[in-house]
């Protein structure tokens, strides 16, 4: 398997190479990220439609993009929901992501071809409009694998979206670029519908401690997670992790530049893990912002 | 506990003496075990010493991976890491004899992992493609993919 602009590289090497790049097959696995500067929705619909109903994996945009780049965008945030049309024209035109050409719906395609997608991965791509993002997503109920990076959106409906359509999630990783809230209830309904999550991260989230508590304790089988760039958290929560880590199977807790951990909740947490007969915490990693 | 032996003979009369266990991932020596033909060193015809070797050392590697899969993961790529393209072709062709299936996807990945970000001209070189479209053909396939060739 190659990304998909290396498919098309190898189909005009010779007229074989060209009838095998025909096959539904090589498209199950659709990769955009090298040729992010040059693709756009006509592509992606062209590749889609070629995949007929092979695909399985998804990804578009650029992957090595600048972070810093969209977080100290001054653009103002646009959200386009249903009947919100007056908002937009008020606020005018988006400057354009850097080298993306897509689309703010270049995913309604999945609408049709996304029901046996398992992975998706969406990198950098800007604006893009929320209902038919969720539209999209809706189509997915096969997802297992979750990426979604640099994307101005709001993640909360995406995180229902998931629990009430993508139950068998087993890998999400969301960078909240956009700052959105997240509440109790969505965290709660998360938690309790996707059973299947191993591997979770959630970057720039404002969580408090109660809620990556429920986080952090509510998956059976969780065994990465990933809250770095959380304000809110002083690891308060760590106190009921500490007490119940032979029953969990959790190995890496990463809190990377979590401002406001409290450096007494963190040795107070390794102090209980050392004194465990066991440790199944493997990799706990975090850095504390110190004044 | 004693394991019973197996001896495969290479096509350059190489012989190769090896657990059963490790035999039967090759999956047309298994099946040939078990049509009782064990008893004889099995002989097989179109896979050379070098290349049946490199297959028996990912067969003892892998003899026990039905589970845990991704444990091989490092290990897999380092072991295509250092084979020349020659010799990846040729144990595409005995992976493909034997039934070893997960080699036969590994070296596959291998080969294709050599024409990422290459422009068509190096991969034809590099597998010695001679080139059948005419000039209008290619061009239209150029144009046609044109987001491909920036």
């Amino acid at each position: 398997m190659v990304d998909t602009k290396s498919l098309m590289q190898a189909s005009t090497c010779f007229t074989m190479f060209n009838k095998c790049a025909m096959d539904p097959l090589c498209y199950s696995h659709i990769d955009l990220t090298k040729a992010f500067k040059y693709v756009d929705d006509r592509v992606l619909h062209t590749l889609l439609n070629r995949s007929g109903k092979q695909l399985r994996s998804l990804k578009l945009g650029r992957v090595d993009a600048p972070g810093s780049v969209f977080r100290s965008s001054c653009l103002p945030p646009l959200i386009h929901y249903r009947n919100s049309a007056s908002r937009s024209l008020k606020l005018g035109r988006d400057a354009p992501s850097p080298g993306c050409f897509f689309t703010r719906s270049c995913l309604d395609p999945l609408k049709l071809t996304g029901n046996l997608l398992t992975s998706l991965h969406i990198y950098f791509l800007g604006f893009m409009n929320m209902d038919s993002l969720l539209d999209s997503l809706s189509a997915c109920s096969n997802l297992t694998d979750l990426k979604i990076v640099g994307v101005n959106v709001l993640l909360e409906p995406i995180l229902e979206l998931l629990a009430r359509k993508c139950c068998l999630i087993e890998h999400l990783f969301l960078d909240n670029c956009y700052q959105g809230m997240i509440t109790y209830p969505t965290i709660k309904l998360f938690v309790t519908n996707c059973l299947k999550i191993t591997s979770l991260t959630l970057l720039d989230f404002r969580l408090n401690d109660a809620m990556a508590q429920i986080l952090v304790t509510g998956f059976r089988i969780l065994k990465y997670i990933n809250l770095s760039n959380t304000a809110g958290i002083t690891g308060s929560f760590l106190r009921n992790l500490g007490h119940r880590s032979n029953d969990s199977p959790l190995q890496t807790l990463i809190l990377r530049d979590c401002f406001s951990l409290q450096e007494r909740e963190v040795v107070e947490f390794l102090n209980s893990l050392i004194g465990e007969t066991s440790d199944p915490l493997d990799t706990l990693m975090y850095q504390a912002t110190t004044v | 506990m004693s394991s019973k032996k197996i001896v495969l003979t290479s096509s350059d009369d190489e012989c190769f003496e090896i657990d059963e266990a490790v035999a039967r991932k090759m999956q047309m020596v298994a099946h040939m075990i078990d049509d009782d033909c064990a008893d004889k060193a099995i002989r097989l015809q179109n896979v050379t010493g070098k290349i049946l070797a490199i297959i028996i050392e990912y067969c003892k590697k892998h003899v026990d991976d039905v589970e845990a899969k991704n444990e091989f993961v490092t290990w897999d790529a380092e072991f295509v890491k250092n084979i020349d393209m020659d010799t990846l072709f040729k144990l595409l062709d005995a992976a493909d004899y034997l039934i070893v299936i997960g080699l036969k996807n590994l070296i596959a990945q291998a080969i294709a992992d050599y024409t990422a970000d290459k422009t068509v001209n190096e991969i034809r070189e590099l597998f010695n493609i001679e080139n059948d479209y005419t000039p209008e053909e290619e061009e239209e396939l150029r144009k046609k993919n044109e987001w491909a060739f920036n």
